[in-house]
């Protein structure tokens, strides 16, 4: 069953990268261009070494491997292993193919950055992470890359540190991410503490001889993973994480830190399966984040916005799916969508990088007609949002097509409301992208009315070739990566298709009508005040100000109370110790002899006492 | 009842006299005087329990070294001579003085004397030899100890002394 | 000999010392009053040592500890060291508040440094005598 050559792969495949960001980041001040240079190489060899792990991986079971050996923990046994098959096998190349296509794009797009080659290197770092998680066999590594993914994207995130609005997005990131993590560690607590291990294999055997589902663990974990995911009540953190520089965004909703909650949710898959309450939570959460962000998405003002909005919906459509699919499917489904959202997401993500250089920001008023006579960009972001909006025969269409063939399968409750979410859903991306993609090809842009300095010039030359071959590469993938799945045992269900695809037409359809009308852009139907509302989102800002404004007020009471209340009996010992030693220094004048009787007087009591109670 | 009982009780007598007189009495000079006829009786009661060495050490230390100190202290405090009626703190406080005084020896003597009731002991021809080796042997580094001990109460007298006369005034007594 | 003359002895010194110290308004007689309670603690020692059997270190071999007498040597000894500091604070407690009184309440801070206390002590009586404008608390 344990194929060695597997397991030697995928230890390289999490090596390499950590490896990578060691070197780059100690080369990054001395040498910039050397490290930047590693960054970029030893990206391109991870995705090499992603594709002899699949290649290797067994069809069947798991192949298991060592990293820096066991660790003992008094009871609690801590293989420290690495696990993969072949699904796992496919979204490691995934990750490891989109960090290569960031890292290259990343040598255009941050060479005029000075702290680009520390950027790069981080980057390694957070696609060693996501390698981590994806490949960990043992619930410490998952913790561990989960972990430095969160501080990986507070860097990221809080790249420009000149900008108060980005240091301002990374602690919010990080604080709503840790804030949440609370709940996946004590998860991981339950668990180990209910098998004695950290185990995956072992931890499954255990619940599958009949134990009853641990679902208080599994719920609390889903806690984390809504907070990595931007689920509902953590949504308001990813589109405050545009404030990093576009690769960065590309990276972290293309294949990483969003993405993770659906690689453990996807991993824990047999867990989940056997627990429909943890399964229930999460297609509600998933079904309520899918469609409230898509109407968002709908309506934001700029490029960056829209595609955040729109990964936090894709994101809660591969949770549905994971929550929604029946035992037996074993998640593919959501795993699929995870793949195909990886690919066009970064192409996404990194054409909007290109379309900011080009128009000197991402707000939609600077881009409009931007798109127009750049070769490759217009047809692979169009490819990209066609793979969004589910049109055949992109990788977007035939994924999508997967959660819905799993949600229609599903019998639970969950399941149904998945289902009906997922239809809207699909609606209402078909929108938003057709609404992009008609406001990015016509119309006549405004100028910028500032030069923006964070903002890189547009590729020319050797840059050039370097930036639309990925962005090439990744549209070519989008159009016929579906294929892959295909091949890999996917199956598309003619009338499911049909019906997801008919709505999707539907929702270009209204968002090309709405287009017609003066001005040409399909979300000014909306009225102004809701349109600026959902700038915002929905001030939900505003609501964790409150909150955390709450808990504060809180604590305050809590230390009132305990000053005023718990302590109040030792205070009180002591004021009255110091009053009475206070009025006896006063009623004291410093007699020798009065002081010299009370003394003796004083001990012969004691010796009284002493002798009394002695007896 | 022995002979050694009676002189004891004897010498008892007058050392509990003396040493009343010598915390009552309204000369000054007197009360030093009578504490060395109270430590001198005291040194005759070592002598009657025999422990001779004591004995002699009281008398050579106590009634010689330390009283000679009081007397000069007294001398140099310009103590007046003849009776004074204002020796004594405030009536209430020796009201509660003797209470105390009183409540001390009843205490002592309510914990002390059960335990030696019964007990007739021989007092042994001499005790000299025996202490003197105790001295040297068993408890040489005690005394090694104190006589580190008296140097530095020495070293101490002499600062106290001396600080007062560097804090630059003339001294209280000289001035009057 | 029985022992309770002895101790009888050392509780009646104890009692006496205890008044004399607490009797006394000339600091130098205060000192009478605690030699006397140190007398009474080595009449006791004295009176104890008659009792004292010979510390046993095993079968065959024993020491004569006299713990009982070379005490109450050790304490004459202390009584001469403590005397002397004793004396040396009495005479400097002369010298600058000019009176050994211990019932006279002390006038401000005592600082030897500043004339104000002795202008103090210098209206409050005869020095070495009671104090005339001292009352009770």
């Amino acid at each position: 069953m344990t194929s060695s050559t597997a397991s030697t792969f995928a230890q390289l495949l999490v090596a390499v990268p950590v490896l990578a960001a060691v070197v780059s980041l100690i080369l990054a001040r001395s040498a910039p261009g050397a490290s930047r240079a590693v960054s970029a190489v030893t990206a391109v060899l991870g995705f090499l070494v992603s594709v002899g792990l699949l290649v290797n991986v067994p069809a069947e079971g798991f192949a298991a491997a060592t990293t820096v050996g066991p660790l003992q923990v008094g009871e609690l046994k801590v293989p420290l292993e690495l696990l993969v098959d072949r699904p796992f096998a496919v979204v490691a190349l995934a990750v490891a193919f989109v960090v290569a296509c960031i890292q290259l794009y990343s040598v255009w797009y941050m060479a005029t950055d000075p702290r680009g080659a520390v950027f790069q290197a981080i980057v390694s770092m957070f696609g060693a992470a996501m390698l981590l998680v994806v490949l960990s066999g043992d619930l410490l590594l998952t913790l561990i890359g989960w972990e430095v993914m969160g501080w990986g994207s507070y860097l990221l995130i809080g790249h420009h540190t000149f900008r108060r609005s980005a240091r301002r997005a990374a602690m919010k990131a990080f604080l709503l991410t840790r804030f949440a993590d609370i709940g996946f560690v004590l998860g991981i607590v339950a668990l180990a503490a209910q098998t004695g291990t950290t185990r995956l294999a072992v931890i499954f055997e255990h619940f599958g001889e009949g134990a009853a589902a641990p679902t208080a663990a599994l719920v609390l974990m889903l806690i984390g993973i809504a907070g990595k995911s931007g689920l509902i009540p953590f949504h308001d953190w990813l589109p405050d994480a545009m404030e990093g520089p576009t690769p960065a965004s590309a990276l972290i909703h293309g294949a990483t830190m969003v993405a993770a909650g659906t690689v453990v949710v996807g991993r824990l898959f047999p867990l989940y399966a056997e627990s429909t309450d943890a399964r229930l939570v999460l297609a509600v959460l998933a079904a309520a984040t899918t469609v409230y962000t898509a109407v968002m998405a709908f309506t934001q003002n700029d490029v960056k916005k829209l595609l955040a909005y729109s990964t936090m919906s894709q994101v809660a459509l591969m949770l549905g799916a994971l929550a929604a699919a029946p035992a037996e499917e074993h998640g593919a489904a959501g795993l699929d969508h995870l793949v195909s959202h990886a690919v066009f997401k970064a192409l996404l993500f990194l054409g909007a990088g290109w379309l900011a250089a080009i128009g000197g920001g991402t707000a939609f008023a600077l881009l409009r007609g931007r798109m127009k006579g750049w070769g490759v960009l217009p047809v692979s972001f169009g490819l990209g949002l066609a793979a969004l909006a589910g049109i055949p025969p992109t990788i977007g269409f035939v994924s999508k097509d997967g959660v819905v063939a799993a949600a229609r399968e599903g019998t639970t409750t969950g399941a149904h409301i998945v289902l009906y979410a997922t239809y809207l859903t699909v609606f209402l991306t078909a929108m938003y992208a057709t609404r992009a993609y008609l406001v990015l090809v016509s119309g006549d842009p405004e100028e910028p009315d500032h030069h923006d300095d964070s903002h890189t010039p547009p590729p020319t030359g050797s840059s050039y070739t370097l930036v639309a071959g990925v962005i090439g590469t990744l549209g070519l993938l989008s159009l016929v990566g579906g294929a892959a799945f295909l091949v890999q045992g996917a199956h598309i269900d003619p009338t499911v298709a049909a019906v997801s695809v008919g709505i999707a037409l539907l929702g270009v359809l209204v968002s090309w009508a709405l287009s017609r009308r003066p001005g040409g852009d399909p979300a000014t139907v909306l009225s102004e005040s809701w349109a600026r509302a959902t700038q915002v989102n929905l001030g939900t800002d505003r609501v964790y100000a409150g909150f955390a404004a709450g808990v504060v007020a809180l604590a305050r009471v809590v230390v009132r109370l305990d000053n005023a209340v718990v302590d109040a009996l030792p205070r009180g010992l002591a004021s009255g110790a110091t009053a009475t030693g206070g009025a006896a220094d006063r009623a004291h004048r410093g007699v020798p002899s009065t002081g010299l009787l009370a003394v003796l007087s004083g001990g012969l009591i004691v010796l009284v006492l002493g002798v009394a109670l002695w007896r | 009842m022995t002979t050694r009982d009676i002189v004891f009780i004897c010498f008892a007598v007058l050392a509990a006299g003396c040493a009343l007189l010598a915390v009552t009495t309204k000369q000054v000079v007197h009360a030093a005087l009578w504490l060395v006829a109270t430590l001198g009786t005291i040194a005759g009661c070592y002598f009657v329990l025999g422990a001779e060495l004591v004995g002699l050490v009281q008398l050579l230390i106590y009634v010689g070294a330390v009283i000679i100190l009081v007397i000069f202290a007294l001398m140099l405090t310009r103590a007046p001579i003849g009776k004074h009626d204002d020796l004594a703190t405030p009536g209430w406080q020796r009201a509660i003085a003797a209470v105390v005084g009183a409540s001390l020896t009843a205490l002592i003597a309510a914990v002390v004397l059960p335990v030696v009731t019964d007990a007739a002991v021989d007092i042994p021809a001499s005790t000299n030899k025996g202490v003197s080796a105790a001295i040297f042997g068993v408890w040489v580094w005690p005394f090694e100890l104190l006589s580190v001990l008296l140097l530095s109460a020495l070293i101490g007298a002499f600062i106290v002394s001396q600080v007062v006369r560097a804090a630059g005034r003339p001294t209280g007594g000289e001035g009057r | 000999m029985h022992l309770t003359a002895p101790v009888l002895l050392s509780a009646v010194l104890a009692g006496i010392g205890a008044y004399g110290v607490l009797a006394r308004r000339n600091a130098v007689l205060v000192l009478i009053g605690v030699e006397l309670l140190l007398s009474s603690a080595n009449v006791l020692l004295v009176a104890m040592s008659t009792q004292e059997r010979p510390y046993v270190l095993s079968e065959t071999t024993s020491v004569a500890m006299y713990g009982g007498q070379v005490m109450t040597i050790f304490i004459i000894t202390l009584a001469a060291a403590e005397i002397v500091v004793a004396l040396a604070i009495v005479l400097a407690m002369f010298r600058v508040i000019g009176h050994i009184d211990v019932t006279a309440a002390p006038e401000g801070e005592i600082e030897p440094a500043t004339d104000e206390p002795v202008a103090a002590a210098a209206s409050a009586g005869d020095p070495g005598s009671p104090a005339q404008g001292v009352s009770g608390p």
